[in-house]
């Protein structure tokens, strides 16, 4: 391993040079820096050269996909190459992770260890979504990145919680370490991180490809909604140690789900595996169902596994169904009584909640001050979850009045109580009545 | 999507819904972890007296940064020190979180009871002592450092140490420091001459400690890597100790790195 020294300087590629200012961290492949270049500020991966397969075609590999740049805004993608050096080693430098992300491997933890630089001591700061809102918009960003990256024919390989950050207040989402993203089909020797291979590659019967980053991307979401490991349950724990053996059984010849309807050998742990069992059940069934195919069908036969449309769908939906209950309570529809097909209640407070049906699907949306619905939900032809559409929103002129407002650049018709259809420009409202109907142009939608 | 599954519900039942003190979707507590504990045997005996203490004293204390973030989210490392010379001692009473762990600056006297330290390690190694955690364990590391000959019967300590199934499962390794550690003595331990390495001089033990402690808590920590060409499926004895091989194969890569005028003495070239 050639280390690259405090204040060493790198050739680029394209020329200039690179100066090293401290290591930001190290991982299977390499060590990450970072370095000054063109007077800004970068991050330098420097490969282990040794641990690099084929390192020619690694190194056009990487070439390749930054001539062919990221797939969207998403992915911390190669920018420049460096020269090789004497040994052969190269590395390439991208964008620095802006502070407000933390990694995905610190939300899982729920807490990130900050160090006194000038006594080396770390202490424990917490890492939590602050909102519901910005953890289930986490997961559909993670889902849309993997989406637009199979839609250009390539696939991560590595797929694993090292590989993203994530913003806690908002849930936008950046995939790094795509230095091992490769057309479908080729590998340059990554297996990837057990617990998120897919069993065949734990197997060695396949190496990483689409649809063995389908299976990790499910264990990603499993992790990150169900903060527990979906193939670790009652079988394993039952091993005592993780030898090499039990692995390959328990990840890749014999895995099994640990709710898999037909099989209760490796149900989750009281004590060992809590959140997943608290969890499970506060999600809703189509959520389950959607962990359920990948887990158990999924396992043996690839095509089985969800693709990143269908989950998309599934979370936009699940993003729709959360309530923010007066009384502090926030969760999905499926944890709040229901008192008739349009009326939820909240267990704890008694409050209760109107919904809105819409045309284009049949779960309906929980009305309450604050709750949205995203350009995607009024629009079928538009991909666009992340833009508001609609809000509601007390008048500020008639409080206690509510309202939708329409964030739109579109006009709306809304039927008011008295029987007629009105233009409700952009920027403008409608109060919500017991017999609303509104229609946004491609979808309707009413009370 | 799956019809059959009965334990599904469809609605949430009363009790569910009682329970709303616990069932926020935000409530989450640190993901469980697999344990790792990683052991390191010290020989504290009284020619380690000095420099070679001095030194070691110093690595350690800057190991510990080093291994912290090793774990990452699937892994709880934890750190347990045994040191031995006329007596046998651990460094704190049970294995310490790596994030909680400091290092106790070690002196240096008396002989090398090396034998008694194997027969301590292997009743501590178990279920019912230090390796208690009732998640997940990944087999533990085991890291031994001596300068000297066993002046008691190592024997009967590594044939204890051999029929514990921890010991057997683990990643042994060690390091000779100086001309009197004998290598295949070592290998005795760690079952294999890739994992034993030899340090000569100051700057030696400073980067062959930081490299075996760091790639053995690396592999350790981790599940099994692939790194096979063929495209056949792997079986049990395909993997059988597939991790104390990999240790020995990347400490032979990285210790090539560093021999370079190997063959001066430990006490020259200070």
């Amino acid at each position: 391993m050639v280390e690259l020294k405090i204040g060493q300087e790198v050739e680029m590629e394209f020329g200039g040079r690179a100066k090293v200012v401290k290591v930001l961290g190290s991982g299977g492949q390499g060590i990450v820096y970072l370095v000054e270049f063109n007077s800004q500020k970068w991050a330098l991966k420097w490969y282990d050269i040794d641990k690099i397969k084929r390192p020619k075609e690694f190194r056009q590999n990487i070439k390749n996909n930054i001539q062919d740049g990221a797939p969207s805004n998403k992915f911390l993608w190669p920018k420049y190459l460096t020269k090789e050096n004497d040994q052969g080693t190269f590395g390439y430098i991208m964008e620095l992770k802006p502070e407000s992300f933390d990694s995905f491997v610190d939300i899982l933890n729920t807490y990130k260890l900050v160090i006194d630089p000038l006594t080396g001591r770390a202490t424990k700061q917490a890492v939590r979504f602050t909102s519901l809102y910005a953890m289930v918009t986490a997961v559909i960003n993670i889902v849309n990145a993997f989406r637009q990256l199979h839609r250009v024919g390539k696939s991560y390989q590595d797929l694993n919680d090292g590989g993203f950050f994530i913003n806690v207040n908002t849930g936008a989402v950046l995939v790094c370490d795509c230095d091992n993203i490769a057309p479908d089909g080729s590998n340059f020797g990554i297996g990837g991180k057990p617990g998120y291979m897919a069993p065949e590659v734990v197997r060695g019967i396949a190496k990483p490809d689409v649809q063995t980053d389908k299976y990790s991307l499910a264990v990603v979401l499993f992790k990150l909604l169900f903060r527990g490991d979906p193939m670790e349950g009652e079988k394993v724990v039952k091993d005592v140690c993780l030898t090499e053996s039990s692995e390959l059984r328990h990840y890749g010849q014999d895995a099994v789900f640990v709710y898999d309807p037909d099989n209760a050998t490796n149900r989750p742990v009281r004590g060992i595996h809590d959140n997943v069992i608290k969890f499970w059940r506060i999600y809703p069934k189509y959520i389950r169902e959607a962990f359920i195919t990948s887990f158990t069908q999924g396992i043996a036969d690839p095509n089985k596994r969800i693709i990143e449309n269908e989950w998309q769908k599934l979370f936009i939906r699940l993003r729709s169904e959360i309530i923010m209950c007066v009384c502090g309570r926030t969760n999905f529809t499926s944890m709040f009584a229901k008192v008739d097909e349009k009326t939820f209640r909240c267990p704890k407070c008694g409050a209760e909640f109107s919904t809105l049906g819409f045309s284009n699907r049949d779960n309906r949306m929980p009305l309450y001050v604050g709750c949205r619905f995203y350009k995607c939900e009024i629009d079928p032809d538009c991909d666009d979850f992340l833009t508001v559409a609609g809000e509601l929103v007390e008048n500020k002129l008639k409080p206690g009045v509510l309202g939708i407002k329409n964030c739109t650049e579109d006009t709306w018709q809304a039927k008011l109580p008295d029987g007629k259809y009105y233009p409700i420009q952009p920027g403008k409202g409608f109060p919500i009545w017991k017999d609303l109907e509104v229609d946004f142009g491609k979808v309707t939608a009413k009370i | 999507m799956n019809n059959n599954n009965n334990d599904i519900k469809e609605n949430t039942t009363v009790d569910d819904l009682l329970d709303f003190d616990d069932d926020d979707p935000l409530g989450a507590t640190a993901v469980s972890k697999k344990s790792l504990v990683i052991f390191f045997l010290i020989d504290t005996s009284g020619s380690m007296k000095g420099k070679k203490m001095g030194q070691l004293n110093t690595v350690m204390e800057e190991l510990i940064p080093e291994i912290r973030r090793v774990g990452e989210a699937d892994t709880d490392v934890k750190v347990a020190v045994l040191t031995f010379d006329t007596d046998v001692r651990w460094m704190y009473s049970a294995p310490i979180s790596i994030e909680e762990f400091e290092w106790a600056r070690l002196g240096a006297q008396g002989v090398t009871s090396m034998g008694a330290a194997f027969t301590e390690l292997a009743a501590r190694m178990s279920r019912n002592s230090f390796l208690n955690s009732p998640s997940l364990s990944f087999a533990p590391v085991m890291f031994l450092m001596t300068d000297g000959y066993p002046s008691d019967d190592y024997k009967s300590g590594l044939k204890a140490l051999q029929g514990n199934s921890w010991y057997k499962f683990g990643l042994k390794a060690a390091l000779g420091i100086g001309d009197e550690a004998n290598d295949d003595m070592l290998a005795e331990f760690t079952g294999s001459k890739e994992t034993v390495v030899h340090a000569y001089t100051g700057g030696q033990l400073a980067s062959m400690i930081k490299i075996i402690a760091v790639t053995a808590s690396q592999i350790g920590s981790k599940s099994m890597t692939l790194s096979d060409e063929t495209n056949e499926e792997l079986n049990e004895e395909d993997v059988y100790a597939a991790k104390q091989r990999m240790l020995g194969q990347q400490i032979q890569e990285l210790v090539g790195d560093q021999t370079d005028g190997s063959d001066v003495p430990y006490d020259t070239g200070w």
